[in-house]
């Protein structure tokens, strides 16, 4: 038997000073080389299930368990260890770093899991290339578009080739053709070393590529 | 678009305006709370130290009030004007000869008939306690000295009457009258020309300090503002719409600082913490007096604070233009650096020539150091973008932080820059601080125990205790024209003071014994053969007084100044760390661990910090030996203090990196993101 590579138990929710939880008693299993879609309608809680998988926010109960070691057991640090050397993240909101080229934002997520500076940005170069974004590689986000900044954001989740990737909206902000463009890259990771991935979206064609996909409704699995 | 439609716009987009302008979150409170604060300060510290200043004008002008117009070899009232420093402090004694020609005295008090005496409330008191003042103020008492005439509360003032055969003596002088205009016949503490020196520098070295502070409330607020209202610019409001209501956001603030910094003004000299920190007591202060002058100095800062409110946003696309990284400084802000350091330079040289013809420092010369300083702090300050910007490349290298750190430096150079001018600054008005404040307060070396001649004319020595016996005997002769006592020597622990006395043609360097004094050879004066007072002295407290003063200015005008800086520095890192914030949330949340980025942080302070500061070191420590040797001494140089020029900016760097990296925020607190 396989180790999952993201598995949540009961896990819960509540952000601070808020009544309902945002996510609640969610059960979820994602196996190596799985693609998962987690849909539903919006404030359902798909993101905060992925920042609960990606170690940012701690269950307020239950357990995430990311390759086996239970995540939200650890202390910040070891989290943080984790995520950046076995998980790459796409955020609903791009969360680029204002003050680095989308070059150096892609280069430093390879570093910072392990690459060597020269490799990093090789490899970098070569994503941002593939997703059609190369001539802009040495500028900032604030001077790209809505949409590069995105793909600059899914090139950064997976440079490192992690072994599960979380993707909140990866397609949201893009046109069909480089929705296409971002899922095969997402895909090539997928093939390349059997990445997990737990996509959160609301776009038919990202679930129609997924294996399986999951429905949130209120913070709960629906079945 | 019509008339009433551009009404109906610009009414809809003021209503917007005011509800977005007026903080609704803690933050966005206490954002514009450190306005309020700021400028409440500001007028706070210049109504107080105006207060002081107008204080110290009025006892000027009370001297003045008292100084015998002298007048040359006429026929008339003859009047002798003495100083005498007692155990009970400074004793004014006017020698009144017969009223020739109706002389009206200061305060219209009547002239003292021989053998009566017009004491002020002071003096009469300390009469009863001290023999000495008792025998110098000998006398039927005719009055009291009116508070117009005294220059403290309890200042010690005696016009003694006189007749005809005494007042003959030598140190009579006649006057026709009294109000001369410029102080005459005092043992003088402070010229009009110091205090008023004294009085412009410790404005423009406050007011430096008081600006920065300003500015950097004004840029947070600013920023705030534009966070808050860059919706707006969004939602269709002209830019006029927008800037008024930046404008009006900032002036409100500044009003409510301005009545908050009168209050306190006002508070600070009700309850009397002015009247004695100089080490004086004075008449109580009046913020009344300088009332006008901190209205002005509000209205002024109430514009400033509005026009740079409405300053900061620019239009269009007011939420992203912030992003891209800002250009490139100029070189031409090298230039300002540039000339103060050859001004410095050149003041340093000039004072080296004039040290070996003679005086060394001059006021003029002084001024132009001063003036060759601040323009070399505000070059600092200015070019250091310029030298962040240098520095970047250098960080750049030394890995992913390195980039990182390099890169955040770079965005926002300006902001950036802001932290290493102002610890700039703070060093260097540190720095004069100290300096001055050692310089009026330094020991003045005096002789040694041994080598103290006390020499008066005519004199045996019987028994040795006697000394103090001898010298208020002769400080009190008639003969006396004049005593001018210099300062105390601290080496001399036993010797009260030492003074210059002048006693007919003679002039005679004088030691004072303390009341513990027996080693010291004591003299007997006599001038029928017996001494005619026994009394102990003290040292004289004029030159202390002078001293206090000038300490006094120094902790008022440079220590605000350090003061107003350490704000506009904190206040500037915080700015700092706002325009991160962003950045700062996506590096952790893509794993980089809160050690790594509060790390990542010190060093970004440090690239900020310490470039400038240790230009600035190192170009002091080229003028270090100039200035030494303009100064004619080495006092306190040597390894050391080169030491302490290097070290003072890596310390203080150090220190503003630590809180950065202390106040690294965690990964979870993702709300952040929407705000
Ligand atoms: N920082 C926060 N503080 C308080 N409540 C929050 C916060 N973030 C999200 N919520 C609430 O938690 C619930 C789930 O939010 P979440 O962002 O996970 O929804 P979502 O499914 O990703 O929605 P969308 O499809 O619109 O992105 C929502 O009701 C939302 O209002
Ligand atoms: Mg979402």
């Amino acid at each position: 038997m396989t180790v999952a590579a993201l598995e949540l138990a009961q896990a819960s929710y509540s952000y601070p000073r808020q009544e309902a939880p945002a996510v609640d008693r969610v059960d979820l299993v994602v196996e190596p080389g799985e693609r998962v879609a987690l849909v539903g309608p919006s404030g359902c809680g798909k993101s905060t299930v992925l920042l609960l998988a990606a170690g940012i926010l701690v269950p307020s109960a239950g357990l995430v368990a990311v390759g086996g070691v239970t995540v939200s057991g650890l202390d910040a640090a070891k989290r943080s260890r984790h995520r950046r050397e076995s998980m790459g993240v796409v955020f609903q909101f791009g969360e680029l770093v204002a003050e680095l080229t989308l070059l150096d934002n892609v280069a430093l997520a390879g570093e910072l899991s392990g690459i060597r500076r020269r490799q990093a940005r090789a490899v970098a170069r070569e994503s941002l290339d593939r997703l059609g974004i190369g001539e802009l590689a040495n500028r900032y986000p604030g001077q790209v578009s809505g949409g590069q900044a995105q793909r600059c954001a899914v090139a950064r989740a997976t440079v490192h080739r992690p072994a599960l990737l979380l993707a909140d909206e990866p397609t949201g902000a893009v046109d069909r053709a480089n929705g296409t463009v971002i899922l095969d890259e997402l895909d090539r990771s997928v093939l390349e070393v059997g990445t997990a991935m737990l996509i959160a979206t609301h776009d038919p064609d990202v679930v129609s590529r997924c294996d399986r996909q999951l429905v949130l409704r209120d913070g709960r699995i629906s079945p | 678009m019509t008339r009433r439609d551009r009404v109906r716009e610009s009414l809809i987009g003021w209503r917007l305006a005011s509800r977005l302008a007026v903080p609704r979150s803690r933050k966005g409170l206490a954002e514009a709370l450190v306005t309020v604060l700021a400028v409440a300060l500001v007028i706070a510290a210049f109504g107080w130290s105006w207060g002081l200043g107008a204080q110290l004008s009025e006892r000027q002008a009370v001297l003045e009030r008292r100084s015998p117009v002298w007048v040359e070899g006429e026929a008339g009232s003859l009047v002798s004007l003495d100083t005498y420093v007692t155990l009970s402090g400074e004793l004014t004694v006017y020698r009144l000869g017969p009223n020739v020609g109706g002389v009206d005295l200061p305060g219209s008090m009547a002239w003292p008939e021989p053998g009566s005496v017009i004491l002020s409330p002071g003096a009469r008191a300390a009469r009863s306690s001290d023999q000495y003042v008792d025998a110098l103020t000998r006398g039927e008492q005719a009055g009291t000295v009116p508070d117009l005439v005294l220059r403290e509360p309890a200042e010690m003032v005696a016009f003694v009457g006189e007749d005809t055969a005494d007042a003959a003596g030598p140190g009579y002088r006649t006057v026709s009258g009294f109000g001369a205009p410029s102080v005459t016949g005092f043992v003088e503490d402070v010229t009009p020309a110091q205090a008023r020196g004294w009085g412009l520098v410790l404005t423009v070295v406050l007011g430096a300090g008081a600006l920065s502070t300003l500015a950097a409330a004004g840029r947070l607020g600013g920023a705030a503002r534009e966070r808050r209202l860059a919706v707006l610019d969004l939602m269709g409001c002209s830019s006029p719409t927008i800037r008024g209501a930046m404008m009006i956001t900032a002036a409100v603030q500044a009003l409510a600082g301005v009545a908050v910094g009168l209050a306190v003004a006002v508070f600070l000299t009700a309850v009397g913490w002015g009247p004695h920190l100089l080490g004086v007591r004075y008449w109580p202060v009046r913020v009344g007096s300088v009332l006008p002058q901190l209205l002005i100095l509000g209205a002024v800062v109430v514009a400033l604070m509005a026009v740079w409110g409405a300053a900061l946003p620019g239009t269009g696309a007011l939420g992203t233009r912030r992003r891209a990284p800002e250009g490139r400084p100029s070189y031409v802000r090298l230039v300002p650096l540039g000339v103060g350091s050859v001004w410095l330079a050149s003041v340093a040289a000039v004072t080296v020539r004039t040290r070996e013809t003679g005086p060394g420092w001059t006021e003029a010369l002084l001024y132009l150091f001063v003036g060759a300083v601040c323009l070399v702090g505000l070059g600092l300050v200015w070019a250091s973008p310029v030298l962040v910007r240098a520095a970047a490349p250098l960080v750049s290298r030394a890995g992913a932080d390195g980039l990182v750190v390099a890169s955040r430096a770079v965005h926002f150079v300006r902001g950036t820059a802001r932290i290493g001018g102002g610890l700039c600054v703070l060093i260097l008005s540190g720095a004069v601080c100290l300096g001055l404040f050692a310089a009026v307060m330094g020991p003045e070396r005096g002789s040694g125990r041994g080598e103290v001649a006390v020499v008066l004319p005519g004199l045996s020595v019987s028994p040795r205790s006697e000394v103090s016996r001898a010298l208020a005997a002769a400080m009190s002769s008639p003969n006396l024209a004049g005593a001018t006592a210099l300062r105390g020597s601290g080496e001399l622990e036993d010797i009260a003071g030492l003074g210059d006395l002048r006693l007919g043609d003679q002039e005679y360097r004088v030691l004072m014994a303390g009341p513990g004094a027996t080693e010291i050879a004591a003299m007997t004066v006599s001038a029928n053969g017996q001494p005619t007072v026994a009394a102990p002295l003290t040292f004289n407290a004029a030159g202390e007084h002078v001293r206090l003063l000038l300490a006094g200015s120094v902790v008022v005008g440079a220590g605000g100044c350090v003061a107003f800086i350490v704000i506009a520095l904190v206040l500037a890192m915080v700015t700092l760390q706002q325009q991160h914030v962003h950045a700062d949330q996506a590096l952790l949340h893509l794993g980089m661990s809160r050690f790594r980025l509060g790390r990542l942080r010190a060093a970004e302070v440090s690239v900020a910090g310490l470039p400038a500061p240790l230009l600035a070191a190192l170009a002091g420590m080229a003028a270090a030996p100039l200035i030494e040797t303009a100064n004619g001494e080495s006092a306190g140089s040597g390894p050391w203090s080169y030491v302490w020029l290097l070290a003072v900016p890596v310390a203080a760097s150090l220190l503003l990196a630590g809180v950065a990296w202390l106040t690294v925020p965690s990964a979870d607190r993702i709300e952040v993101r929407r705000d």
